[in-house]
């Protein structure tokens, strides 16, 4: 792992976010790295902070929240900045240019008073990538890239005139526009069917390897992640709880959510007679539990987990996790 | 075999008016000369995409909009034609379970008033309303300090148990249930899915379980049946349907879910999936899925499949299996 | 300031959990059990008050209208001196002129009584239109959006018939017409002649002067009907679709049970906000109306008149028109106030940045602008009023009006304009644009007032604008 070069660094990341009820720690200490060239996945329900901790790494929480402290390192030409610190305007640069996103819902995250290809243009004549012209020219290819039908007439429609499918493959194109280096990619399939849905993943996929941009793919299923994924982060209450490379997640999964989380989702491959269930439901954030924040739902739960949050454990190179049930273990191990 | 037979749908079809020009009107064939069965107790998974009708399909059978044409059997008896005391006995027995728990349930009315107002408007003797409401709360797994909170204190989940509540509270024998865990986390997902069935096993309920989540519909359902833009093309006992699926856009389906699994899921067979599905007022002529289907012959572009059986209990609309 | 305030809220939040609790008991009191049926609605009561609490300028609007409501129905029972004695002192008398502390009016009464008098009348009329003319819309509007097809359009195109005319000039045809008519029937029914007269603070033996009275309050709601429909069928129609409402109908509900007891319920804080923000607007263009002589005659009082009577003497003698004038501009100010603050803390979505923002910044940017819209257009409403009027020359402008008002009601009907926002700026500029194209010569003085109006109207829109950008950037 370590002859990887790492592209995104977040350390000890908190965001809160002030509201009259009281203060939602809604992201509490997250470490993360992410690679280049790999395809990261972040995995967890919904209210867990995998949306909060993707808008963080370009400043894009809206004003209740806070980001409290942490930091995010990214190598810009060679060396690395903090995007926490950088000014305004300069991560204004990085948006959309070295870092770009795809939102969940396609039909709001178009204007539909634009062209797709005024649209696709406008990304690269923001950023001085390209005078207008050549930025149009470019946009056909990118439709071209983006497997749609006909670019030359699809650059001049409009938003409605196109399907679902179509228009998240526009923001896609969008995206993609000025090579990002790093492709945040949140629920992009969430409101489109599983056809197009297969389509589209086959589509970031083959991007992914033509251009070796490196992609942080937020999502809930774990279908998805299975499919697209190098590696894993599972998060739960703003901790980010476990993370290893895809294949050891479901083979053996350490952290009890991780485990309840496999054990709740149906394999359409298997013949279930009883899904698993986790018991209890997602804590409210403003008062999250002590110590362990999955203490209250956890089957394995001792009473350390109530008094102290745990220690992130390596265990093996490149699995870590965050539950006592391990620190145990490196314990003994440690005195025998 | 016929009293075994809860609901029968005969042809139904559904049109929505769209208004072009001045006079001239387009019609969405939402769905269009579907037939099936549902027997007493059974579960019938409907699975589709997004257009395929098979939200109006449900709603269609429950009454809640007229059909255009076709007939549906409750009980042996049509539904379109209940009027009076067989319609309000029709309303009490078949109940429905909306895809939103967010907006199914009425933000001004606590959970009490929500689930009495059913047995309240048809007469029902319940004995002491706040006891039958707690009765069927811990049915649900929720707890009796729930009664008199509003929907917005609840999580999706919870709500979802609410409306599942509601609904029981008539004491129905048949119940459509339209995609009902899939605002929910795949957590809490589980839990419903598991009290659905146990529900359906201790009342003896019969399902209509609409989802386009196959995996759902596979763990849920004894048979499945399989919709596009309107119409039927495959029938199946639902683990036939997942080890033999012969028409080529459940092939497809099936290709298109992610498994969770990454030693299967990045060494699955590919079939290579393309289109999307057609526009429900300009649709092709003859089978509506050739423009897509990798296997399509000239007689696909000229005449309609008809449901053929082609084997126990399964059956298909497509021209490859005549 | 923010930090002061913020402190003084705290102290109002003591003040309205303290004021729910007192009202939970009392409930409890006569319904045992209520208070643990009603948890959550009693902590949701409290919350929208603290959220009320946080905005200071919604506090201000809601003092002003407890204060008017206080003189409304105390004022008869407060005021030193009867109004219906006439030229008791000299008239028009400055204020403090031997100890009256506005002085005297037109007919040598006492002014701080007629005011007060007078502010009943106002009270009693607002109340009275929304009381008519909001069931009549909720019904007609609910009916409209429930049924749909030709039912919704039969109901439209009479609202659009009603909607297409000037308010203004449609009320004073019916207040002329209707008069005598409504004086011979309540000739016939004493009791309600006796109703009325307590209703409205005034002796038996002023009764004649019911007629006009009610036939003014008739004309508005005549005029005010259709934009409550209309508003209405809007929100109902969102309602409609939700899921519960179809949720209702498998239960088997009739349509008359999901119309009242399931859509209508929600749309109360709407309806709600609508009425607080047209009760000013309603006091306001009442007291126009008998500014043109319309309504109560002398000696009711009544505030316009009081404005209409000192205009005359304008400017010598300025307390004549300033003094009720400034009673008018509290009140429409008050109910703006109140009603922008509600909309604001009913509204879930906006509450919600209510409560996120508090932390920082009570008084938010656009509140002080929504502020100093609402002062320009109610000033300019005011000043419009403190012109003579030109009443042929009011036929005359009515004419092209019309057509304008039509065009842009007619394509902002068919969502063009608002598709691209800059249809709420298209229409006003062509509603006032007309207005002065052609009032100045014939309403002597309108144009400053409209051009007041048309600023403030331009800047509540700014306000709503930067709301909404608000709002939607969370």
């Amino acid at each position: 792992m370590s002859n990887k070069e790492i592209i995104l660094s977040i350390r000890d990341l908190y965001v809160n976010f002030y509201t009259y009820a009281g203060v939602v720690k809604a992201i509490n200490g997250v470490n993360l790295d992410i690679y280049k060239g790999e395809v990261f996945g972040l995995v967890g329900e919904t209210g867990c902070g995998k949306s909060v901790t993707s808008r963080a790494i370009t400043r894009l929480i809206p004003p209740p929240g806070r980001i409290e402290k942490g930091e995010i390192l990214y190598k810009r030409n060679s060396e690395y900045v903090d995007l926490l610190k950088l000014p305004e305007d300069e991560i204004r640069k990085i948006r959309g240019d070295e870092i770009s996103y795809i939102f969940q819902d396609p039909t709001s995250s178009l204007d539909p008073l634009y062209t797709s290809g005024y649209q696709i243009a406008e990304t690269m004549v923001v950023h001085d990538r390209a005078e207008w012209n050549e930025a149009w020219k470019k946009a056909v290819e990118l439709l071209k890239e983006t497997l749609i039908p006909d670019p030359e007439s699809r650059v001049k429609n409009y938003p409605h005139e196109m399907s679902g499918g179509m228009r998240q493959r526009i923001v896609i194109s969008i995206a993609l526009s000025n090579d990002p280096k790093l492709l945040i990619a949140d629920e992009p399939t969430t409101n489109v069917d599983v056809t197009v849905q297969a389509e589209l993943m086959d589509l970031l996929r083959e991007l992914q390897r033509k251009k070796g941009t490196t992609i942080l793919l937020i999502t809930h299923h774990m279908g998805l992640i299975a499919e697209m994924t190098d590696r894993v982060g599972v998060m739960y209450a703003g901790n980010l709880v476990e993370i290893a490379p895809v294949d050891e997640i479901f083979a053996e999964p350490l952290h009890p959510y991780t485990k309840g989380l496999l054990a709740a989702v149906p394999n359409p491959l298997q013949k279930i007679d009883k899904l698993v269930p986790i018991k209890g439901s997602v804590p409210n954030l403003i008062y999250p539990p002590s110590g362990c924040r999955f203490h209250p739902r956890c089957p394995f739960a001792m009473p350390i987990c109530k008094e102290k949050r745990p220690p992130r454990i390596e265990i093996k190179p490149g699995h870590y996790v965050e539950c006592w049930l391990y620190a145990e273990e490196v314990k003994k191990k440690g005195e025998s | 075999m016929s009293n075994n037979v809860m609901v029968e749908v005969r042809n139904l079809k559904k049109y929505f008016p769209v208004r072009r020009f001045l006079l001239s009107k387009d019609y969405v064939k939402a769905v269009d000369g579907v037939s099936f069965q549902i027997k007493k107790g059974e579960c019938l998974g409907l699975v589709g995409e997004s257009g395929s009708g098979k939200t109006t399909l449900g709603r269609v059978i429950l009454r809640l909009i007229p059909p255009t044409s076709g007939e549906i059997l409750y009980k042996g008896k049509p539904v379109t034609k209940m009027k009076g005391e067989e319609l309000k006995e029709f309303r009490k027995s078949a109940q429905m379970v909306f895809q939103d728990p967010y907006s199914s349930l009425d933000p001004r009315m606590t959970v009490f008033q929500s689930i009495i107002e059913g047995p309240r408007i048809h007469g029902i003797d319940v004995g002491n309303p706040e006891e039958f409401v707690t009765r069927l709360l811990e049915t649900v797994g929720l707890k009796p300090e729930h009664l008199y909170r509003y929907p917005h204190e609840f999580s999706g989940g919870q709500k979802q148990r609410i409306a599942i509540a509601r609904a029981l509270a008539m004491n129905p024998e048949f119940m459509v249930l339209d995609e009902p865990t899939s605002a929910l986390d795949v957590s809490v997902q589980a839990s419903i899915l598991n009290m659905l069935k146990e529900l359906q096993a201790k009342f003896g309920l019969t399902y209509l379980f609409i989802s386009h989540d196959l995996a759902v519909v596979k763990y849920m359902s004894h048979r499945i049946a399989t919709m596009y833009v309107g119409r039927i093309v495959e029938v199946a006992d639902s683990e036939e349907l997942f080890l033999n699926p012969l028409h080529p856009y459940t092939q497809m389906l099936l290709a298109s879910i992610p498994i969770p699994d990454p030693k299967i899921a990045k060494n699955k067979p590919k079939i290579k999936i393309t289109g999307e599905p057609p526009s429900p007022i300009r649709l092709p002529q003859g089978c509506k899925f050739y423009p897509r289907c990798p296997f399509a012959m000239p007689i696909c572009k000229i005449k309609e499949p008809p449901l053929i059986k082609v084997g126990n209990n399964h059956e298909v609309a497509c021209w490859l299996y005549e | 300031m923010g930090i002061l305030w913020i402190k003084f809220s705290k102290k109002l939040d003591f003040v309205t959990d303290k004021l729910v609790d007192v009202y939970a008991k009392f409930r409890d009191f006569f319904a045992p059990g209520w208070i643990d049926k009603n948890r959550s609605r009693i902590d949701e009561l409290k919350l929208m008050l603290r959220a009320f609490n946080r905005s200071p300028l919604g506090v201000f609007g809601f003092i002003l209208i407890v204060f008017f409501f206080f003189l409304g129905i105390f004022g008869p029972m407060i005021a030193p001196e009867p109004y219906w004695e006439l030229f008791r002192y000299p008239r028009n008398m400055p204020p403090g002129w031997m100890g009256h502390v506005f002085g005297t009016d037109h007919y040598g009464r006492d002014l701080l009584s007629i005011m007060l008098w007078g502010a009943r009348v106002s009270l009693v009329i607002g109340l009275l239109v929304v009381a008519l003319g909001v069931p009549l819309g909720i019904i007609l509007g609910l009916i409209a959006a429930y049924y749909g097809g030709a039912v919704d359009e039969i109901i439209m195109r009479i609202v659009d018939i009603f909607y297409a005319f000037p308010a203004l000039m449609l009320a004073i045809a019916m207040a002329a017409v209707l008069p005598t008519t409504i004086s011979s029937f309540l000739y016939k029914v004493p009791i309600l002649e006796a109703f009325f007269t307590t209703l409205f603070g005034i002796r038996l033996y002023d009764s004649g002067n019911l007629g006009p009275m009610l036939a003014v309050i008739l004309a508005m709601v005549i005029v005010w009907w259709p934009g409550y429909t209309r508003m209405i069928r809007a929100v109902a129609l969102s309602e409609k679709e939700k899921v519960y409402v179809e949720d209702a109908k498998a239960l088997g509900l009739s349509d008359f049970q999901i119309m009242f007891k399931h859509i209508l319920p929600n749309l109360s804080s709407i309806i709600l906000v609508m009425v607080t923000i047209d009760l000013g607007s309603i006091i306001i263009l009442e007291a126009a109306l008998s500014f043109l002589g319309l309504g109560a005659q002398p000696p009711i009082a009544e505030i316009g008149r009081l404005v209409s009577d000192g205009r005359q003497y304008w400017p010598d003698k300025w307390w004549l028109v300033i003094i009720p004038g400034t009673f008018l501009f509290i009140v429409g100010l008050g109910w703006n106030l109140l009603g922008d603050v509600l909309r604001d803390v009913l509204d879930p979505r906006t509450r919600r940045s209510i409560e996120f923002g508090l932390k920082e910044r009570p008084v938010y940017f656009y509140d002080i602008i929504g502020l100093i819209g609402d002062l320009l257009l109610i000033g300019g409403f005011i000043y419009i009023v403190l012109v003579p009027v030109d009443v042929p020359g009011a036929f005359l402008m009515s004419g092209p009006l019309i057509i304008a008002f039509i065009l842009w009601k007619g394509l902002d009907s068919i969502g063009i304009l608002r598709k691209f926002r800059i249809g709420k700026i298209l229409g006003v500029i062509t509603y006032y644009g007309t207005y002065l194209l052609i009032t100045p010569y014939l309403l002597p003085g309108a144009f400053n007032g409209f051009l007041i109006t048309l600023a403030g109207l331009i800047i509540k829109m700014i306000r709503d604008e930067l709301e909404t950008m608000r709002s939607g950037a969370e």
